[in-house]
Parts: structure tokens; C-alpha cells; sequence
């Protein structure tokens, strides 16, 4: 049987006073891919913030437990560093550090070991190369004027140097043309494995073409109302969410 | 023996007293040495601490530096001005620069205490850059947290001549910094970039004066800063046009980031103008790491303390660039590192 990666039971989660996931269960074992979908203002985005541990939410209620350990109270360092890793909808620009030297800080503060400084680069000029990313983005300031395409190019780079355990992939696949789409979408590929997870939060199908998905959540209302295999994709594709609002609002 | 300054950092155009910023009292320590002849082409060089702490620092000396680059020559010196202090040697430095014209001159200077024990640093130097000459003091300062310290410069600028200084002022109980630059001559420019660190109980104090008399000068002021604890710090920086220093350009901006509720800052960009075809402009952000940006951090591994020390290098990571000693430069970010981990 699989490892259990992630359970999350009961989760109640608020912001500012207003309940974003109201009773949230979701197991995600090793080897698994995850797709949340729903639609806009579901709690998806709000999800990925939670397990990760942004202090913008407040946990009201559930558990998150990361290999059997309880992490509903750690802080977000704690659990990157455990193997948890969240591709941002809107990554932060950071003035004055370049990707590369972001890459290296964070590689290290992750594995708690000394980089390999040689070996380091070597890999991360092979990896820019395969998401078709110019190298000289390295020597440039973390998103600072990078495109939308760019942005998530950076978050995708960063994924694969850094080998979470589990990714969360947070609308990776918004604001990207479908040349970028399908380069993102190899990356997610190159990175997974039968030891690591992917939880993907999407409402577009497209970066899901090429994955092999096994589970599909269907999240409205801040709970969970529907889980079933990748043939949900195809479905929302063709007629929305409505089946799941109405059954959800009854 | 103990001498009180009462007039420092003086700001060029007085404002309301109860803001407390017109000028600064420091407490200077003599050191019984003898005085340094400053020659005349140097006695009319203005400073930005004030004649008080000039001609402290003067009748103080305890080291005398004098560098002449001649025409066309190149000069960097980055040894012969680094000082560990300890508390039985009050050290009083006062360096005279001269560039002739199409020189090119990089001194270093820098301060660190040799123990833990409080001790006192006086700089003063003052700077020619004749016609074309290219100039760049370099100035760290990482002294222990008892210790108290000036560093006052001014320099001259000829025509066509470019001169900048770069101050970290990152340790001290009492930090005093204040830096003016006559731009003189036609074209001359001059660049200041500092970075300035705040922690405990410590107080910086620093005054900033670009003053263009000559056609077509430009001035480039920035600062970025990080205050820790209950430290307490004014920016003074002004930019003066004297009438004739017409189509000249002048340039001020100012990051800090408060990191305590308890910690004082005061940011005095101040614009003189009595010359009215120029440009100045100045800008100021003072505030906390933005929230998103640190969670950003964080969700790849970074501690609290790695994820503002990252921040803080960033902002400092121009100035630190210009020290010309990469050793010194590591030294920097380590001494960066250790301090955000007693935050």
C-alpha cells in the first residue's frame, strides 16, 4: 500500500472573519496525482495556502498531518522543509536576489546540507533548458519583470530543484499561451514519481493533457462535494460546475 | 577626556525644533595626539558633519593619510585604511584624497572593534577630483555595540569629475555619519549610497548634502536601511541648487524596513532651490516585509531570520557590490547573518 502523504480531516478555515473551507477531507498518498477543481471563490486557492501554513488564514477547526505528523499548527519553513512545495498563482517578485542564488539558498535551507555548487549548476542550466528558459533568467531578479509565462516557468524550476515530496500547483496554467501550457505541463511530468504527489488546482484541463490523473475533487463551498476519477475533467470541460453548485446549495 | 560637539549633522534649512532632527550633540573622545595640518587647498572643502567635528578630528589625529593620484593615474587602495579598534586607542583618522585631473582613485576604509569593549572612532576626509578625475571611498563600519563613531567627508568635484561614497554604517552604539559634496564643476556628478543597519538601543545619525553650484551636475543620493529593537535613526538628505547650477539633476530615494514597533525612524529629504531650471526629486518607502513576500520565502525553507536576512542583502546588495575586497564583502553578509539570528 502507497505511504499516506497529506490527510486533512474537518478542516474549517477562515480569513478576515470569513469561512473559506467549512469541513475539508482529502487523503493524498505517494505516487498519486490530485486535481481540485472548482469554481472561482470555492476555497481551492485557499486550500493550498492552508496546507502550506499561510498566517493570512486562520485554522478554526480539522487537522493537516504530512507523513503521520501533525502540522496544522508548524510554520511554513517548517513544513517546506518537510517536503511540502506550493507553485504560487502570483508569485512574489523579489528585488535585489537573482533566481539562481534563491535556488541555492532554498535547495539548502530544504535539504539542510551543503550545495554542491558545481554539480548545482550544472543541473539547473539542464533543467532551464528543458522548460525552454533562457539561462540568463538565472542571473536575473527572482520574477522581477518576468511575464506571467515566466513567472510560473520560475515557480516549475523551482519545483523540480528543489524535489518536494508533495507539490501543489496553484492555477499553474493561468495566464500562460498553450506553447507554455505544454512545456509546464513536461515539467510536471519530468518531476513526478511513484515516491512524491501532486495536488493540482486548476479549473482549465489543459495543463492536465499528458498526466496521468487519479483522483478528481470537485471543491465548491469550501467542502469537498465530489470525488471521481479523470473522466471528471472531460465533464466539467463540456458542462461546468452546475451539477455540483445545485447538489451543494440543496 | 570627553568633548562635547553641540553642532553636527546640522540640516542646511532649519525646521520645527521639536522634531528634533536641525542637528545632533555627540560626545567626542580626545586622544591627546597632535594636530593634523590640513593644507589650504583642503581647508576650504566643507564637510557634512560640520566644522565642529573637522576640526575635531583634526586637532585629534592619531593617523594621517594622505593620497595624491596624479593626472591620468590610477590608484586603489583598499589595505592600508582598515582599523580594529580596541578601548585604549580612541583612533582618529584623517585622509586627504587629491585626483588629478583623469585620475582614478578607490580608497577602502573600514572599522571593526577588536573586542568587546567600547571604543571610539573620528574620521574626516576630504576629497579633490580635479578636471575628469573619478573617485570612490568605500566605508564600512561594523563596530561592536558599545562603541561610538563619526565619519565626516566632503569632497570637491571639478569639471567634469565623478566622485561617489559608500557608507555601511552597520554597527556602533553611536553612529554619526554626514557627507557633502560641492559639485563645482561643469558636468561634475556625484553618487552616495549607503546602507545602514539598526539594532538594541543604537543611534544613527546622518546627514547627506549635494550642493550644485556648476552648470549641468548631477547627484544620485539612495539609502536603504533595516531597524531592529529600540534604535533610533535620522536620514537627513538634502539637495541644494545655488543659483547658476542650471540643467542640473539631483536625485534622492530612501528604503527602510522597520523590523520593531519600538525602533524610531526619521527620513529629511530636503530640495533647495535657488535656481530654477533644475530637477530634483526624492522618495521615500518605509515599512514592514511585505506579508505575501515573506510567506513566499518561507514556503521554500527559509527561516524567519534567513528570509529577512535575504531581504535586507538584497537591498544593501548594490552597496556591498561597490567594497572592493570580496572578503570584506562576505565578512558583511556574515556579520548581516549573525545579527538576524539574535533578532
Amino acid at each position: 500500500m502507497a505511504e499516506k502523504l497529506l490527510e486533512v480531516s474537518g478542516l474549517h478555515a477562515s480569513v478576515e472573519d470569513k469561512e473559506i473551507l467549512s469541513g475539508l477531507d482529502l487523503n493524498v498518498s505517494a505516487g498519486e496525482t490530485h486535481v481540485i477543481m472548482g469554481p472561482n471563490g470555492a476555497g481551492k486557492s485557499t486550500l493550498g495556502n492552508v496546507i502550506l501554513g499561510n498566517p493570512e488564514y486562520i485554522i478554526n477547526a480539522g487537522k493537516i498531518l504530512f507523513e503521520g505528523a501533525d502540522i496544522t499548527r508548524e510554520k511554513t519553513d517548517a513544513r517546506a522543509r518537510r517536503g511540502i512545495f506550493m507553485s504560487f498563482q502570483s508569485p512574489e517578485e523579489v528585488p535585489g536576489v537573482t533566481l539562481e542564488d534563491f535556488l541555492r539558498v532554498s535547495k539548502t535551507a530544504v535539504t539542510g546540507k551543503p550545495l554542491k555548487v558545481f554539480a548545482f549548476k550544472k543541473q539547473l542550466k539542464k533543467t532551464m533548458a528543458a522548460l525552454n528558459m533562457d539561462e540568463s533568467y538565472a542571473q536575473r531578479y527572482l520574477n522581477v519583470g518576468f511575464s506571467g509565462g515566466e513567472k510560473k516557468k520560475a515557480e516549475i524550476l523551482q519545483m523540480l530543484t528543489l524535489q518536494p515530496k508533495l507539490a501543489i500547483l496553484d492555477e499553474t496554467d493561468s495566464g500562460l499561451d498553450v506553447d507554455a501550457v505544454r512545456i509546464v505541463s513536461e515539467g510536471i511530468r519530468q518531476y513526478k514519481n511513484e515516491s512524491n504527489a501532486l495536488l493540482i488546482i486548476t479549473h482549465n484541463a489543459k495543463i492536465l493533457e499528458g498526466l496521468k490523473v487519479d483522483y478528481v475533487h470537485i471543491l465548491t463551498d469550501g467542502k469537498i462535494v465530489h470525488t471521481g476519477g479523470p473522466e471528471l475533467i472531460d465533464e466539467i470541460s463540456r458542462d461546468g460546475f452546475h451539477r455540483w453548485e445545485e447538489s451543494a446549495a440543496q | 577626556m570627553e568633548e562635547q560637539l553641540k553642532n553636527i549633522n546640522t540640516l542646511p534649512a532649519l525646521t520645527w525644533n521639536h522634531l528634533g532632527v536641525n542637528r545632533a550633540e555627540l560626545i567626542a573622545q580626545q586622544t591627546g595626539k597632535s594636530t593634523a595640518s590640513i593644507p589650504e587647498e583642503f581647508g576650504r572643502i566643507k564637510t557634512g558633519m560640520g566644522e565642529e567635528a573637522a576640526d575635531f578630528a583634526a586637532h585629534n589625529c592619531t593617523d594621517y593619510h594622505v593620497i595624491e593620484a596624479e593626472a591620468g593615474k590610477e590608484i586603489i587602495d583598499a589595505e592600508s585604511m582598515r582599523y580594529s579598534l580596541a578601548d585604549e586607542h580612541p583612533t582618529v583618522d584623517v585622509t586627504l584624497i587629491h585626483a588629478h585631473e583623469g585620475s582614478s582613485v578607490t580608497v577602502l576604509q573600514s572599522y571593526t572593534s577588536a573586542d568587546n569593549t567600547a571604543c571610539f572612532h573620528g574620521g574626516l576626509t576630504k576629497i579633490i577630483a580635479d578636471k575628469g578625475a573619478w573617485v570612490r571611498l568605500v566605508q564600512v563600519q561594523m563596530l561592536n555595540n558599545r562603541s561610538r563613531h563619526f565619519d565626516d567627508v566632503g569632497f570637491l568635484l571639478g569639471d567634469g569629475a565623478h566622485a561617489e561614497i559608500v557608507q555601511a554604517e552597520l554597527g556602533g552604539k553611536d553612529a554619526f555619519a554626514g557627507c557633502l559634496a560641492l559639485l563645482e564643476g561643469y558636468q561634475s556628478s556625484f553618487g552616495a549610497d549607503t546602507i545602514y543597519l539598526g539594532e538594541e538601543d543604537r543611534r544613527l545619525d546622518m546627514n547627506y548634502i549635494a550642493r550644485h553650484t556648476g552648470r549641468k551636475t548631477t547627484s544620485d543620493m539612495t539609502a536603504a536601511g533595516a531597524l531592529f529593537g529600540h534604535s533610533d535613526k535620522i536620514y537627513r538628505g538634502t539637495i541644494d541648487f545655488i543659483r547658476g547650477a542650471s540643467h542640473s539633476v539631483g536625485h534622492e530615494v530612501e528604503n527602510t524596513l522597520l523590523f520593531s514597533p519600538e525602533a524610531r525612524n526619521r527620513t529629511v529629504p530636503l530640495i533647495l532651490c535657488s535656481e530654477e531650471d533644475v530637477d530634483g526629486q526624492h522618495a521615500a518607502t518605509i515599512g514592514k516585509i511585505n506579508a505575501q513576500r515573506l510567506f513566499y520565502l518561507l514556503s521554500r525553507g527559509l527561516t524567519e531570520a534567513q528570509a529577512k536576512q535575504l531581504v535586507i542583502e538584497a537591498q544593501f546588495a548594490p552597496a556591498i557590490a561597490k567594497v572592493p575586497d570580496t572578503a570584506l564583502q562576505d565578512a558583511i553578509k556574515e556579520y548581516l547573518g549573525r545579527r538576524m539570528q539574535l533578532d
